[in-house]
């Protein structure tokens, strides 16, 4: 359907579309819009919409019109379209050659009055590639419903962000995009799981988990020992080094740091924690620690010495590498550590440290993607010094141990880490910092850092070579039909369903004698 | 003029005692056409209302077409209207103007002019007078001639006064106020219509000299107060 026609543009700023729309509400940021040149279709997103300044209108609102017509596109058709007209913004993402389909960078305009019109499905299917490795997470913006297919193979190559506020939906994202790597097993996953979300149902809403959609291919670990369901989460304290108390314990004062590293330096057999416990000033020697650090580093560790899990045992790392070298996805549920931060920022750097030495100095063969939740909290530029989060997503794309990154801000990220994203996906942002945060390097910035700020929640704007163009994507209903039909493909059946067949052929031909 | 054909020999002796004659040609081709234009409208659509600007009445006869007109709105039951933007008929024979003499009635309504004014232009004239106030809100009483459905004039104006209650102008036809703007186009872009003057008249042999002694300045300037009103609206949508 035209929707106007173009009155203005550059190659760097972009089309001015006069639009013939009664209402220009039709209209939202971030749908994509054809632009017919003569030898190219110009494959664009809204970037604005504009009701210009009029004399006319402005003496005119206000008025007390008794049975009038206020003026209006609708309204006022006039020898050049509505009288009363918005104005669009496009900016060009691809050319598409009319005569062959190649695609290429937009180099060019199209000429005055060339036709705009609403991408169709037949558009779009040049733009989106559909391969062996791509999953749908959701449908495109403004051309409902067109399933908008994102490549996980190339996702997992590099590290990739998903960014959005609270409430904005990024669990849901999130398990969309795990259980895609899942269906098309680019990789197994190592999942946080803070608040029981992953597992088998979310205890927060009671949706189904990744174990429910793939019970062979997801283990679950716990940390707590109450939970007998799952495989049960073992540190051995004898693995815990001075960085993981340093990030664990982000309160520490630099004396209390300095303590830390004293203690390790000379804590012999024994292991860190109980070295920190048993240390004194005496043994240690007033010129390295301060009692006063000392005590209250000790105060501190009560925060980890309590934690039940930090056990001499069978150490659950060893049983998780093997699962994962097996192929399998693992969540760590946190069960009733759940709400305590320093607990999370404790595990999470533990398996950093030991996944980075598994696949630096034994090269494991397996691609896992490490999902990180509250990333900030650990690639904050004050802490990713003592995380190897930092350099896990810097170094360990050469060694398949890919690092995603979930945040609300994304600005508190160290900017190196960020510029190594090779993909982003952004829900709604709201505070600017942060949308500049997370679309720090992409290409037409002013034009994203409007999309983000004004997209709904459940809306994603999905940037990076994942993606054929950059594109804002209405992700899908987290439902089974959705996840049954879109993610895991209408060929899976899982034992549920096989049995619900079998129950419906019981019914119909009967029992077997 | 012998080598010319009938239209411009109509044009030029239409205008002979004028002043300007070269202007007023302009005017009565510029009228040709616009009357060529009403002619197709009505003969190719039906149950339309069809509304010139101005009054019904053929000067000078002989290039007018409004016999024309009329009966291509009969045929095809358009209504047909004239609509005159600043009328300075005294028809009521009052001192003041007639649009000036009903300014004090408020409301919406129409009002015949006196038929003996009628009678006097009945020769040149396609219609009968009436003045009207199509909105309750509108600024003014317009002459307004009925030139098909006399019999029936509440038919006519309902119809007109459902085309009159655009915000923009109330009580005017949007259709004539949509007109009116493309009437200024010419001077609105002016330079650009002078150039392919320019243009034409070099294909044809013509010197600049005799194309600048020859260009109009008429713009479709006209002096009143309602088609100052609309030249303003006409500028502030541009």
């Amino acid at each position: 359907m035209k929707i106007g026609e173009v009155i203005a543009g550059s190659v760097k700023e972009g089309l001015q579309v006069k639009l013939q729309l009664e209402n220009p509400e039709a209209l939202r940021i971030g749908y994509p819009v054809i632009v017919e040149g003569k030898q190219y279709d110009f494959y664009c997103l809204v970037d604005d919409i504009v009701n210009q300044e009029m004399d006319i209108a402005e003496r005119l609102a206000g008025a007390e019109f008794r049975d009038a017509i206020i003026p209006g596109g609708g309204t006022h058709e006039g020898y050049g379209g509505p009288i009363f007209y918005s104005k669009a913004v496009l900016k060009p993402i691809q050319l598409i050659a009319k005569e062959s389909g190649d695609l290429s960078e937009p180099q060019t305009i199209p000429p005055y009055f060339s036709e705009a019109r609403h991408a169709a499905k037949q558009d779009v299917d040049v733009i989106y590639e559909v391969t062996d490795t791509s999953v749908p997470l959701g449908t495109i913006r403004g051309i409902e419903p067109y399933f908008v297919h994102v490549d996980f193979a190339k996702l997992v190559e590099k590290p990739f962000a998903i960014y959005g506020r609270t409430g904005a939906g990024k669990s849901i994202l999130n398990k969309l995009v795990c259980l895609a790597i899942l269906a098309k097993d680019v990789g197994s996953v190592l999942i946080f799981d803070m608040v029981g979300e992953y597992g088998v149902y979310s205890r927060a809403d009671d949706t189904k988990g990744l174990k429910y959609y793939f019970p062979e291919k997801v283990e679950i670990f716990s940390l707590d020992p109450k939970n007998r369901e799952a495989h049960p989460f073992i540190l051995d304290p004898r693995e815990i080094e001075p960085e993981d108390l340093i990030v664990a314990l982000q309160d520490l004062s630099p004396g209390m740091v300095d303590t830390i590293y004293a203690v390790n330096q000379r804590k012999g057999g024994q292991d860190l924690i109980a070295a920190i416990q048993n240390a004194t000033v005496e043994q240690l020697g007033e010129a390295l620690v301060h009692e006063m650090s000392l005590n209250a580093l000790k105060r501190r560790m009560n925060r980890i010495t309590r934690l039940p899990f930090i056990r001499e045992g069978k150490d659950a790392f060893a049983q998780m590498m093997g699962l994962v070298r097996q192929g399998k996805s693992i969540v760590l549920d946190f069960g009733e550590f759940g709400g305590e931060h320093s607990t999370y920022l404790f595990v999470a750097n533990v398996l950093a440290h030991r996944l980075y030495d598994a696949y630096t100095e034994r090269a494991e063969d397996r691609r896992l993607v490490v999902f990180l939740e509250e990333a900030h909290k650990f690639l904050d530029p004050v802490v990713a010094p003592y995380t190897k989060f930092a350099q896990l997503a810097r170094e360990t794309r050469k060694f398949k141990l890919i690092l995603a990154l979930v945040d609300q801000r994304p600005t508190r990220i160290d900017s190196e880490i960020r510029s190594q994203l090779a993909n982003r996906m952004i829900l709604s942002l709201k505070e600017q910092m942060d949308i500049d945060g997370a679309l720090a390097g992409v290409q037409d910035v002013a034009m994203w850092s409007k999309i983000v700020g004004t997209i709904p929640p459940q809306v994603v704007a999905a940037i990076g070579d994942a993606i054929r163009v950059p594109t804002v994507i209405d992700v899908m209903r987290y439902d089974d039909e959705n996840v049954k039909e879109h993610v895991l493909g209408r060929q899976r059946m899982t034992a549920g369903d096989m049995a619900g067949v079998g129950e419906k052929a019981k019914r119909v031909f009967g029992a077997s004698p | 003029m012998e080598t010319q054909d009938d239209l411009h020999r109509k044009l030029f002796e239409a205008t002979q005692h004028r002043e300007d004659q070269h202007k007023e040609m302009v005017n009565e081709f510029r009228k040709h056409l616009e009357g060529e234009l009403a002619v197709k409208v009505a003969r190719e659509h039906k149950g339309a209302v069809i509304a010139l600007d101005g009054s019904l009445m053929a000067v000078p006869k002989e290039l007018d077409h409004l016999e024309d007109v009329v009966a291509g709105c009969e045929a095809n039951g358009n209504i047909l209207v004239g609509v005159s933007k600043d009328s300075m008929l005294h028809a009521f024979g009052r001192s003041l103007p007639d649009e000036q003499y009903l300014a004090g009635v408020n409301g919406m309504g129409y009002v015949r002019a006196p038929k003996g004014f009628e009678e006097k232009k009945r020769d040149i004239l396609y219609g009968d007078v009436y003045f009207a106030r199509l909105h309750p809100q509108a600024p003014k009483w317009f002459r307004v001639d009925v030139g098909t459905f006399r019999d029936d004039p509440d038919f006519v104006f309902s119809h007109l006064a459902a085309h009159s209650k655009s915000g923009l102008s109330l009580g005017y036809p949007f259709a004539l106020i949509e007109a009116h703007r493309l009437a200024v186009m010419i001077r609105q872009n002016r330079e650009l219509l002078e150039d392919e003057i320019l243009k034409g008249c070099a294909r044809l042999g013509m010197s600049v000299g005799e194309v600048a002694a020859g260009l109009t300045q008429m713009e479709g300037r006209r002096h009143g107060a309602f088609h100052e009103h609309l030249d303003r609206i006409a500028r502030d949508l541009k």
